[in-house]
């Protein structure tokens, strides 16, 4: 097997991914290759496979990947542990980010980004610029400092939680941030604090993969490309207005189409 | 021939019956009941229900040799903690230091001055052998004159070349109005398979406080059986963390008797089994009058291999009307041969109460461990940050920031390697 990807200007280059969980398969044959700077949205009604893509590049155990290859910056992405993805550049933001009682999110970032550093030989932070690093961070993404001196997510609300990612995906800095339904559970002027926070990260070398329900999201945070996902496989790619003619139409059309 | 439990429970009293060292303190007639009690009971086997997972049988498959006339006086390394009394029980014998506080007096059992020990009921066959065959036996009063806040910290250790068995006992009284901070620590010196038998009594009068800490760091060969009788009066506050680590077999048996109104006792464990150990909880919280207030909360982190075990009785009598009682156990399992057993018991004949108990046992979880991952944090670091937080909710209850930050240096070094 080739050590360095065929397709060097993809920054992700999805090549016939099959995965499921057990016996049942859920992803059939995944297309996607997105280049360094862009933002790609990920569209498709219940069950489609959405949050199972983004689980399976993270690297979730339970996913079973039975076809296919993923190519991440010229590293084969399936064959490393989801924390070797992480200190690649890869980051997920949560749909259900997960509480964890007595971890200190201090500790809880210090100890990432520490690791981080390691993976990438570059000389750790000590305690004094770390500080600082994570005070710049949280006003960034308008995180209450507050919340930062508590366990991870414990008695965070909904909107709290999705802009604790965004704080962890700013103080990570990766090359490929995959939002999973970041936008569910969120009221619009939450949704609206959360758009800003991408925004503000959006940069030439690094990019997006939105995934999402509704086309709502894509007002705030605009996608260069569009997917639609059904049984899954990608049926459908177009720009910006994709989104708006599914909003629309709705899923039935696709369904209809692709049944 | 594999002998019985009865015939090795003989070979063991036979052992301990040459030994040198041995103190009579009780009345003809307690002694008596004891001696009774060890003929004719043997060591409790896993048929008897307080002990079925708690394997006792194996202290006598332990080599009995003889025990050594003189034990080797095990040393002491300098402490972290700061006390105002520092006592050292070491091989069942008390060394005191340094000199007593005012306010402070130690007696033996058998001296004059002492109060006699009192047995409510018939002894336990574990008990029985303490007072039969004990090494010594104390007491401590706190009195009157005492500070209003005394620090005291007594170290436990024992050292045999073969195997140790040493009896002791140890009774804390606490005059009324008095606020005590009491750390009990044991240490097996390694290489040594000791086992410790201790029975100890805690009686705070009114309004009387202690706060407990004991502190289990064995080497992988220590046996220890530790029971503890607390009796609070009107409105003593008695507040306890057991912090077990390393003993091949350890069972912590943990009375209170609430004998006066507005008395309340809170008690914590935290057990971090090694493979192939068991460490065994037993608690009773026996509300005797009304409007008294207990809470227990235990948790343990059992490694492949390892047994936990957690048997909490909430007794309230007929009379203790507004009682208020919680319990609860958690255990995370480390492998898929890691074992817990545990068992919330109530009791209630009262009919005003308030009573509860929660417990959950499984394995880490797999959603925070991807978590921890899918940030970049190696497994075995996320595994350890949330065996570290588990066992640090327990740690950071504790009141003195002293003792809390001592036990946080142990569970890091000892066990979240």
């Amino acid at each position: 097997m080739p050590m360095t990807s065929p397709n060097p200007p993809f920054l992700l280059s999805v090549n016939q991914l099959h995965a499921g969980i057990e016996d049942k398969p859920i992803l059939k044959g995944i297309e996607l290759k997105i280049k360094p700077g862009e933002v790609h949205a990920i569209m498709g009604p219940n069950g489609s496979g959405k949050s199972t893509l983004s689980s399976v590049l993270a690297g979730h155990p339970q996913y079973t990947v039975t076809r296919g290859e993923v190519w991440f910056n010229g590293k084969s992405l399936l064959e490393m542990e989801p924390e070797v993805r992480a200190r690649e550049g890869l980051f997920l933001a949560f749909q259900y980010p997960v509480e964890l009682p007595g971890v200190s999110m201090t500790n809880f970032m210090k100890t990432a980004l520490q690791e981080q550093y390691l993976h990438q030989e570059r000389e750790p932070l000590n305690a004094k610029s770390y500080l600082a690093y994570q005070k710049q961070k949280q006003a960034e993404v308008q995180l209450d400092s507050r919340l930062g001196s508590r366990s991870v997510n414990e008695g965070f609300s909904g909107g709290e939680k999705k802009r604790n990612e965004l704080y962890q995906m700013a103080m990570l800095q990766p090359k490929l941030a995959i939002l999973d339904e970041t936008d569910s559970g969120l009221d619009i002027d939450a949704l609206k604090i959360v758009a800003q926070g991408v925004n503000a990260l959006r940069s030439p070398d690094r990019s997006f993969l939105v995934i999402t329900h509704y086309q709502r999201l894509l007002e705030y945070i605009v996608p260069d490309v569009v997917h639609v996902l059904y049984n899954g496989v990608i049926v459908q790619s177009g720009d910006a207005a994709l989104a708006l003619e599914l909003e629309k139409h709705g899923y039935d059309p696709i369904k209809a189409r692709f049944q | 021939m594999s002998l019985t439990v009865l015939d090795s429970s003989q070979r063991l009293t036979d052992v301990l019956q040459n030994e040198h060292r041995k103190v009579m303190y009780v009345q003809d007639s307690i002694l008596s009941t004891c001696l009774q009690v060890i003929s004719h009971d043997g060591l409790p086997t896993a048929k008897n229900e307080w002990y079925k997972y708690c394997p006792l049988a194996q202290l006598l498959r332990i080599p009995l040799t003889e025990l050594r006339q003189e034990f080797k006086v095990p040393i002491l390394d300098a402490t972290a903690l700061r006390s105002d009394l520092e006592l050292h029980i070491l091989n069942g014998i008390l060394q005191i230091p340094n000199a007593l506080p005012e306010g402070i007096a130690i007696y033996n059992f058998s001296d004059p001055l002492a109060t006699p020990l009192n047995l409510n009921t018939n002894p336990s066959y574990l008990e029985a052998l303490n007072i039969a065959y004990a090494h010594d036996a104390y007491q401590i009063h706190i009195l009157p004159n005492a500070p209003e806040n005394v620090r005291i910290h007594v170290r436990f250790a024992q050292e045999g070349q073969s195997s140790t068995w040493v009896n002791t006992r140890l009774q804390l009284h606490i005059a009324s109005g008095k606020r005590i901070q009491c750390v009990e620590e044991f240490c097996s010196i390694q290489g040594a398979h000791a086992v410790l038998n201790y029975f100890s009594d805690y009686i705070l009068h009114n309004n009387a406080e202690l706060h407990h800490t004991i502190i289990q760091e064995s080497g992988a060969q220590g046996y220890h059986i530790q029971h503890r009788n607390v009796i609070l009066n009107e409105q003593a506050n008695y507040q306890a963390l057991t912090f077990v680590a390393g003993v091949s077999l350890g069972r912590f048996d943990h009375v209170l008797c609430f004998k006066g109104h507005s008395a309340s006792g809170t008690l914590r464990g935290l057990s971090l089994v090694n493979p192939q150990e068991c460490i065994d909880h037993h608690t009773r919280m026996q509300h005797e009058v009304a409007h008294t207030q207990s809470n227990q909360m235990y948790k343990s982190l059992v490694a492949n291999k390892g047994t936990a075990v957690f048997n909490g009785v909430i007794h309230v009598l007929p009379h203790a009307q507004k009682t208020d009682a919680y319990q609860s156990s958690k255990n995370m399992l480390l492998g898929e041969d890691a074992q817990c057993f545990t068992k919330p018991q109530l009791e209630i004949f009262a009919n005003d109460v308030k009573c509860s108990h929660g417990t959950s046992t499984g394995h880490m979880d797999p959603q925070a461990l991807f978590y921890l991952q899918s940030r970049g944090i190696g497994k075995k670091e996320a595994q350890r940050l949330l065996q570290d937080a588990f066992a640090l909710e327990l740690i950071r209850q504790h009141d003195a920031t002293e003792i809390a930050d001592y036990l946080e240096h142990k569970l890091n070094s000892q066990w979240l390697q």
